[in-house]
């Protein structure tokens, strides 16, 4: 066990990519972190960095305080799950599981104790003579589990290990890396693209967008206070709804919003109000969660009316895919899409009022920052 | 099938079974007129009537071994081809992966440089070669008939191109489980590339096998000459007997024949892995 700490970390690549950009982090001794991302973001490359199959072009990476910006991979204690599980096809499960014991000089017995153990966390006693080319991809991922945690190593990478298996096998499998990491206690960075595994393992979720970091926070921090509209759209499924709106000053303490063709009054909280009052007669962002929206009036809800282009019932919600009215042509970042309890019937004039707290609204200005944090 | 198909494929048979008669007939001769006496195997070569020997008898074979020391022919080929063979998969193997995967200046040139070497052949450097290994002193040795042909371009690009279809995850998590770039390759590279190993190990052991020029320029005791050099001997040596020589070719091309057979599953597979990916 061990913790962690990237200082000031950037990447480049020869042809003139870069992947990481002055990044800091500090992970705690037997935390489970989550990079979150969309593909090219830079978060595989930060966990091949801290592996030592990169080399970083700037900063400093500490394991336990000590720089280990020169070591090998083997001499940072750290083990790794690949995408793709890269088990040897060559070898028995066994010789998998064997071979990073034998390369770090175990006695027999101790390997044969081990890998036993090992074994019997992750249910792989009866397939130790298979080769990889005959296990499931389950069993695949779970010997590359195996094989990562055989040694015992200080700080456990996995790089979107679940991305090769089917929806139901990962819902399975992330539970059992959550038991496993907690029975371990083995500081963890886990990469991943799926918002949904970072939101349920992780104890903090780091998210980062061309390389760089934009927000750490435990999944509650992201979902209710995201820094930015990047990580307002990337956490939560579906995203949060970002349309450009625009404020206006009352001069009586309250502030009107410009949504679409519509102006709505706001009653905000004073330190709102005036977080928000320089950016009036301004273009802003407004965001509103999916989950916010409600088809009964509420107290103190804002009515917003809205035309409703399509409804998918999905048995215990429905999304309904809304626009504001006055808008001939729709762009497409002035669609909401709204998550409705139970089911929810497209009107037959396809108008429909919704109803919000304003305290569930987010403000975002030009730069994409939230206005009230 | 519809008679008109069935029609076109018999034709297509039939001319495919013309084409494989054709080229096995030099075969069939050879092995043949091993059996026969030696007034018969030229009187009867025209006529395909009697290519089968009336009886199959083996006083040409008896014959090779009287008048020529084929043992020690087959000998000397076989530690030459087996010496070649052994010292260039691993020196290809090798060189082949530092090019495929380490990192180091001048890689991409020095790639480029092996890669046209591929179209020298021996015969253009065959006389420059002579005067090097003669300035070493080692003409009529076996060494002077194994040691230039261990590095080969073509081998090296075979391995190549294997070498950089294998996941590159397989040699990162062996990093990461501790291994060196000596145990990589041992360990996890070599293994997975039994494939490309058994192409390039019947490539070079059949050209090795008919190699003929250079023994030729660099040899001339019996001692170190391998089987090509007896045979081209024993054509002029005589009394010309064709009966012995079919005899002698015979024996030549048996274990090669052998070879192939063994391993004909891995070596087609070999070679349309690397055809594919170079």
């Amino acid at each position: 066990m061990a913790s962690v700490e990237l200082r000031n970390i950037s990447k480049r690549f020869g042809s003139g990519v870069q992947a990481v950009k002055e990044l800091s982090l500090t992970i705690d001794d037997g935390e489970l972190v989550v990079l979150v991302g969309s593909s090219g973001c830079g978060k595989s490359t930060l966990l091949r960095l801290l592996a030592g199959l990169e080399n970083a072009s700037e900063g400093e990476i500490f394991i336990d305080e000590k720089n280990v910006n020169h070591d090998t991979p083997q001499q940072r204690n750290v083990a790794m799950v690949f995408q793709n599980y890269a088990l040897y096809p060559h070898m028995t499960v066994r010789a998998n599981l064997e071979f990073p014991l034998q390369l770090s000089h175990t006695s027999k017995e101790r390997i044969k104790a081990r890998v036993g153990e090992i074994a019997d966390i992750l249910h792989l006693s009866e397939l130790m003579t298979r080769k990889p080319g005959q296990l499931s991809g389950g069993q695949r991922q779970r010997v590359a589990m195996g094989r990562a945690l055989v040694r015992d190593p200080s700080i456990f990478l996995l790089d979107e290990p679940l991305s090769n298996l089917d929806a139901s096998l990962r819902a399975q499998i992330r539970a059992e890396i959550a038991r496993i990491q907690k029975r371990l206690k083995t500081t963890t960075l886990y990469v991943t693209h799926d918002q949904v595994e970072a939101m349920t393992l992780g104890d903090r979720v780091v998210v980062l967008d061309h390389g760089e970091l934009q927000q750490i926070g435990t999944p509650q921090e992201l979902y209710e206070h995201p820094q930015n509209s990047f990580v307002a759209k990337f956490i939560g499924s579906p995203g949060m709804n970002i349309v450009p709106s625009g404020l206006i000053d009352r001069g009586d303490g309250r502030l009107d919003l410009k949504l679409g063709g519509q102006q709505i009054s706001l009653v905000l909280e004073r330190q709102a109000y005036e977080k928000l009052v320089p950016y009036s007669g301004q273009d802003i962002y407004t965001g509103i969660r999916p989950e916010a929206f409600a088809s009964t009036p509420t107290q103190a809800g804002v009515e917003i009316k809205t035309n409703v282009e399509a409804v998918e019932f999905l048995g215990h919600e429905t999304l309904a895919c809304l626009f504001l009215p006055g808008v001939a042509q729709v762009p497409a970042d002035q669609t909401f899409i709204a998550r409705l309890p139970g089911r929810f019937n497209k009107p037959n004039d396809d108008v429909a009022v919704f109803y919000i707290k304003p305290e569930a609204l987010y403000f975002f200005n030009q730069a994409g920052s939230n206005i009230l944090m | 099938m519809s008679g008109k198909q069935r029609i076109r494929m018999l034709s297509v048979y039939l001319l495919l079974a013309a084409f494989a008669f054709t080229f096995l007939i030099p075969v069939a001769m050879m092995l043949f007129g091993s059996f026969k006496p030696d007034d018969q195997v030229l009187v009867q070569a025209g006529r395909l009537g009697s290519l089968l020997p009336t009886e199959f008898r083996w006083f040409n074979y008896q014959d090779v071994f009287a008048r020529v020391p084929f043992a020690r022919y087959l000998f000397n080929s076989a530690f030459i081809s087996l010496c070649i063979v052994a010292g260039g998969l691993l020196v290809n193997s090798l060189a082949a992966y530092a090019f495929a995967r380490l990192q180091w200046p001048g890689r991409d040139w020095v790639l480029l440089v092996v890669v046209a070497l591929m179209i020298i052949p021996l015969e253009a450097i065959a006389v420059p070669l002579f005067y090097e290994v003669t300035l070493l002193g080692w003409r009529d040795t076996y060494w002077v008939q194994i040691i230039p042909f261990i590095a080969n371009a073509f081998s090296i690009y075979l391995f190549y191109t294997f070498f950089l279809s294998l996941p590159r995850e397989l040699e990162e998590a062996a990093r990461i489980d501790g291994a060196g770039p000596w145990r990589i390759f041992f360990r996890i590279v070599a293994p997975n590339a039994k494939p490309v190993f058994a192409s390039v190990a019947i490539l070079s052991f059949l050209t090795q096998w008919g190699a003929l020029l250079w023994p030729l320029m660099v040899t001339h005791s019996e001692a170190v000459r391998p089987l090509p050099l007896g045979i081209a001997t024993f054509y002029s040596l005589p009394p010309l007997q064709w009966g012995d020589i079919f005899a002698f070719g015979v024996m030549m091309v048996t274990p090669v024949l052998l070879i192939f057979v063994l391993f004909q599953r891995w070596f087609v597979q070999g070679v349309a892995t690397t055809g594919v990916k170079g």
